[in-house]
């Protein structure tokens, strides 16, 4: 009897702790993650209305009144979207991946490593100046402002990305033969200012363009004579200065490839790797300088001998003009966002 | 032929619009909202830096070059990497309401070599009070000019909060917040929401 009664009393109290635990458990659960309808975060925040069956548990906690979804926004997350920008910053992460690899490889006595380094290298830079910064729209600009010829197209295309690698380059080591394996920090320090200046004189170049057709278009007389005459060619002066102004930043992408070459005392391998991403930029670059002549190209023979050629031409100096300023100024601007 | 080459010169115009930068550093990151009675405390995070850059920056960092890094070459990292992000709230960004809450500061830093890479530890201080209304906030972790790519797995992202706050959370794109307008579009935000018990 005595021994029933002692089990039983056991089991009571281990009940009674086995609940204080459960409570003592469940009040500390007190992170979630699950979805909640969001309200009131700014003016144009959507309401999401919770859809995710996964997180979908507990609605009795949801705050704010549940609202209609928005046209056109869809509870998806934004990770299915497709982004090229994204696509290509991703690819360019992973072909810097390969490109230590190989030149680990190749450290490790494996010269045979060097030509799918070289490969690497190339795609590389074709991919990385598809990115913002690397001239085209500087290249498009001045040949809607100016007429080229073909080959003036393939110059300021390449002559950008050499430039913009020769800058690096130089500035590396330079750098390297006072601060040696250091280097870098004093190299972002650099490129910072030099940068700047370069973007400066981006928005000064098309503010000239812009001002230069606009004088064009008052200076030149209405009548029949004048009309159908077209523009003059840019001159090989121009062309150079627009190329140096604009790949005067030097390539930090270049310099760490480089950099880390160096570091690994594969000063040839270094060099060759730098001109191969130059190639490849130039690739990129070439095909935007081609594509911008022929684009005006094609407006000079369209509105040649008409009555509003004048006035096409003045719009097109313009636009180019406008086109090199915003540039420069998006770039000028970049550093500076998400500054609080 | 001609159509080709408007065609040609439309992309070209296409890529005009972009004013981001393009990436030439990129990080891996992971962070961990920290709370404690009050409300929101830090944003723990713990990024991983690509090899490339690793390098440059071990090379200048380890000054004894043993791999190893030590509390006073930590230091070094700490006002080489993060210094000059400091405006730019550490890439820390948490929406309240319509703004940015500001970082106060840095607390618990810690630089590492792992598999020859840089790797940061670091936890940015906030101050969000938890009142017994809901508080929402959006973080999100990343560089909005892109010149540095942080990509931040939200998926994974935790929270730690004492048994005084309750704390609610998911992770979802950034459609329709106009502050984060100016990210890249794919750039994913952990949503939170918390309150005091009391």
């Amino acid at each position: 009897m005595l021994l029933t009664a002692s089990l039983r009393n056991f089991t009571r109290f281990s009940l009674m702790v086995i609940l204080l635990l459960f409570l003592a458990v469940s009040s500390g659960a007190t992170v979630k993650k699950k979805r909640f309808d969001l309200n009131n975060v700014n003016d144009d925040t959507p309401a999401r209305v919770e859809t995710d069956e996964d997180n979908l548990t507990d609605s009795s906690v949801s705050v704010g009144s549940e609202v209609d979804l928005p046209k056109g926004i869809d509870s998806q997350k934004s990770s299915e979207k497709f982004n090229l920008m994204e696509t290509l910053s991703e690819t360019q992460k992973s072909l810097r991946e390969r490109l230590t690899v190989q030149i680990n490889t190749m450290k490790a006595g494996e010269n045979s490593a060097i030509w799918m380094f070289l490969a690497v290298c190339f795609l590389y830079g074709m991919l990385h100046a598809l990115g913002p910064g690397h001239g085209k729209s500087v290249v498009v600009g001045f040949f809607m402002a100016r007429r080229g010829q073909w080959r003036q197209g393939v110059a300021l295309g390449a002559g950008i990305t050499f430039t913009h690698t020769l800058s690096a380059v130089l500035l590396l080591f330079l750098l390297f033969g006072i601060f040696r394996a250091a280097v870098y920090p004093y190299f972002e320090v650099g490129r910072g200012g030099v940068e700047k200046a370069s973007f400066i004189l981006l928005m000064i170049t098309g503010v000239l363009l812009a001002g230069i057709g606009l004088v064009d278009f008052f200076r030149k007389p209405k009548a029949d004579s004048g009309e159908k005459k077209l523009p003059a060619v840019a001159r090989w002066r121009e062309i150079m200065g627009v190329a140096a102004i604009t790949g005067l930043v030097p390539c930090p992408a270049v310099a760490l490839i480089v950099l880390f070459c160096l570091l690994n005392s594969m000063m040839t391998l270094a060099l060759m790797g730098a001109l191969t991403v130059c190639v490849g930029m130039t690739c990129t670059n070439v095909l935007f300088g081609i594509a911008a002549v022929a684009f005006r190209k094609c407006i000079d023979k369209k509105t040649a001998g008409s009555r509003i050629a004048a006035k096409v031409y003045a719009i097109a100096s313009v636009l180019g003009g406008v086109i090199i300023f915003v540039s420069g100024f998006l770039l000028f601007k970049a550093p500076f966002m998400g500054q609080i | 032929m001609k159509k080709s080459f408007i065609v040609v010169a439309v992309l070209c115009l296409a890529w005009v619009t972009s004013g981001f930068c393009h990436p030439h550093v990129f990080v891996n990151a992971e962070v961990k909202a920290l709370f404690d009675k009050e409300g929101l405390a830090a944003i723990r995070n713990h990024w991983v830096y690509d090899e490339l850059y690793s390098a440059a920056m071990i090379a200048s960092g380890d000054v004894n070059g043993d791999g190893v890094i030590s509390e006073r070459e930590s230091a070094w990292f700490k006002d080489a990497v993060l210094t000059p992000i400091e405006k730019h709230n550490y890439f820390n960004y948490i929406q309240q309401g319509t703004v940015f809450l500001k970082a106060e500061k840095i607390s618990n830093f810690k630089a590492t070599v792992q598999n020859s890479r840089l790797v940061l530890d670091f936890d940015v201080v906030f101050k969000s009070a938890a009142s017994a209304d809901y508080t929402m906030l959006v973080a999100v972790v990343s560089d909005p000019s892109n010149y540095i790519q942080v990509t931040t797995n939200m998926e994974i992202a935790d929270v730690e909060a004492p048994d005084e706050i309750d704390v609610e959370y998911f992770d979802d794109g950034l459609d329709g917040l106009t502050l984060f307008r100016a990210f890249q579009p794919n750039v994913k935000g952990l949503y939170l929401r918390f309150r005091s018990k009391k």
